[in-house]
């Protein structure tokens, strides 16, 4: 018998007011599986990632971990289960990196507590930012900070999710990458993760799925290769683009000058 | 750049340590000073003897009871009330994220007055109904429900799509503060001249009434509050993420916070009960063990205590020292010395630390 998938949700729908933010949405991500969803604007990629990961209440389908519906779990036995990085944690407090790494840890000896987050923050390139105090951190350290703490309650014995919602938004193309390697490695130990990216190229180079996102609905899922077709982005993003094949065989999608073109005729 | 470098910090152990030492030299000199001054020896020594323990040096000889009878509790009910204001001003600091969230400035210390004195004058009748061994629990218990409706309308008024900000909850504060006010000015206003002065003792806070009983009950919802607010120093250092994160963190953030809400209004609403309004301690105590120790709660609930038990105890020593025979009431020491520093808050932007 085939374990259950470790994120499963079956044609889920959300609506605000009005407004329908996911529109049945079906998708399976495996343990040790990297899924990028991507999408414009508003297409609802936060949302699902919120759905997925049992903040908000879908108004119709069904979400699972790993086989366990998510709703009428408690935040506890839910934080077992997955660990999410937002978009932008605000914390003012003056926690040192250090501290706020710590707080993605449950129980333990203080001294390996303190010995496991500062191994973290060295994965995260901050070894030496252990003391410094958290406001006084760069925006992209920050961010790396919060990615250590998620790491640090995911663990690293796989069987759990990770939702990253665009864990790259304000680094530098090295941490671009190193982010992503992390996150690899994460599904690499044995977790199923799902990561809201915008930039293509990052989806391509460290996804082993993308799930395309358009007004609700997935466009498509499939290997960077098949999910990044020209056609297919042209009809989502309204750019225009050819997508080549890199020497080391991931796609590279690149956007023509004539990019936006009918970004109007989607306002309207 | 903001504040200090954490290496500077003190390891919590050791402030702990340094606090409890302090407020130990403190109790001794409040409990040799009065009428009949007593040395640290002599206190010392009437201390142990009680205990049945013999120090090598003499004391006065009504020294002992002096200080069992007389002074010990006092300065033990100051003890407690300290402890409870700070401690409860920390843990609920930690709940809204705010580092203003005195207990005066979000209505539970005005809710607990309201009920006190609407007790005091029109709750005769209702006093002549309860049995005579559970009435000196009477008046901290309609305090602690008064303490317990006012915090739960200000934070429920604060609420706005699952957030607290800081702003609203101190709007909110306001408009429950000025509320209670008005009900309180209206039972003063129907009050004969013997309730007037009780009354007097309300809005001002005096630890003159202090008596074993009176510790015992105040012992009581104190201990358990900080109790509770420990253990959930863990669940309010997470809070500092933010509401979501810390849901992510696995903390039920709808208990966390109904059970520091009704921890904060047990500490607030018996010290309200047993002493009056004693402001600012629960405000200025935990902002200055923030500034000294770092945020994380569990150090910050448990120095907050010590420290709001050294203020109370050095406040009283002064507020019944000053202007002897006569005694000034304790919550004019507190503000005497409270206001500035809250001042300084303001002007230096440090009142909005730890906000989301």
């Amino acid at each position: 018998m085939t374990p259950p998938p470790a994120v499963h949700a079956r044609d889920v729908a959300v609506t605000a007011g009005r407004a329908t933010l996911i529109a049945g949405v079906s998708l399976d991500v495996l343990a040790g599986e990297v899924v990028a969803l991507v999408g414009p604007n508003g297409a609802g990629k936060s949302t699902l990632l919120a759905v997925l990961a049992g903040d908000r209440r879908p108004d119709r389908g069904d979400v699972r971990l790993a086989g366990r519906p998510v709703s009428g779990q408690s935040s506890r036995d839910l934080a077992r289960r997955r660990a999410v990085l937002p978009q932008r944690a605000g914390l003012a407090a003056g926690f040192t990196a250090l501290e706020v790494v710590m707080l993605g840890q449950d129980g333990g000896l203080p001294r390996d507590r303190a010995r496991a987050a500062r191994r973290r923050l060295a994965a995260v390139d901050l070894a030496a930012f252990a003391d410094r105090l958290y406001p006084t951190l760069s925006g992209g350290e920050q961010q790396r900070v919060q990615l250590a703490r998620v790491l640090e309650q995911l663990g690293d014995d796989g069987g759990r999710a990770l939702f990253l919602d665009e864990p790259t938004a304000s680094l530098d193309p090295r941490h671009q990458h190193l982010v992503l390697a992390l996150a690899r490695r994460a599904a690499a130990a044995g977790h199923a993760v799902v990561v809201v990216l915008h930039d293509l190229n990052l989806a391509a180079r460290h996804a082993d799925r993308i799930a395309v996102l358009d007004h609700g609905q997935l466009a498509t899922v499939g290997a960077p290769r098949h999910a990044l077709c020209p056609d297919l982005l042209r009809d989502v993003f309204a750019i225009d683009v050819d997508v080549v094949t890199a020497p080391d065989g991931h796609s590279f999608v690149i956007v023509s000058p004539r990019g936006g073109r009918r970004g109007s005729d989607r306002a309207a | 750049m903001r504040g200090p470098e954490p290496s500077a910090r003190p390891r919590p152990d050791r402030a702990l340590l340094v606090l409890a030492v302090a407020l130990g030299a403190a109790a001794v000199v409040a409990l040799g000073t009065g009428a009949v001054a007593l040395s640290p020896g002599e206190v010392l020594a009437a201390l142990a003897r009680r205990l049945d323990v013999a120090l090598p040096w003499d004391a006065h000889p009504r020294a002992e009871t002096i200080v069992w009878s007389l002074r010990l509790p006092r300065v033990a009910l100051a003890i407690l009330v300290g402890a409870g204001l700070a401690g409860a001003g920390a843990a609920l600091q930690g709940l809204v994220r705010n580092a203003l969230a005195d207990p005066g400035l979000v209505g539970v210390s005005s809710g607990a007055a309201l009920a006190a004195v609407a007790f005091i004058v029109a709750g005769g009748v209702a006093t002549s109904a309860v049995p005579a061994a559970l009435a000196p629990w009477t008046l901290p218990a309609v305090a602690f429900a008064g303490a317990l409706a006012a915090t739960t309308l200000a934070v429920l008024l604060a609420r706005q799509g699952g957030q607290t900000s800081s702003a609203s909850l101190i709007l909110a504060g306001v408009g429950v503060t000025s509320l209670c006010g008005a009900g309180t000015g209206l039972f003063l206003f129907v009050a004969d001249d013997a309730q007037l002065r009780s009354v007097t003792f309300w809005t001002l806070g005096s630890l003159g009434g202090a008596t074993w009983a009176l510790v015992a009950a105040v012992a009581v919802p104190v201990g358990l509050a900080l109790a509770v607010s420990l253990r959930h120093a863990h669940d309010l250092d997470r809070l500092l993420l933010g509401e979501v994160e810390a849901r992510h963190l696995g903390v039920d953030v709808e208990r966390v916070t109904r059970r520091l809400v009704i921890a904060v209004a047990l500490a607030i609403g018996a010290s309200v009960a047993a002493c009056g309004v004693i402001g600012f301690v629960g405000l200025v105590v935990p902002h200055l063990v923030r500034g000294w120790l770092g945020p994380s709660h569990r150090g910050l609930i448990a120095a907050s205590a010590l420290g709001g038990a050294l203020l109370v105890v050095v406040a009283d020593l002064v507020a019944r020292t000053v202007v002897t025979p006569a005694e000034l009431p304790i919550g004019i020491v507190t503000a005497l010395a409270g206001a500035p520093v809250l001042l300084v808050m303001v002007v230096r932007g440090g009142a909005m630390r730890g906000l989301p």
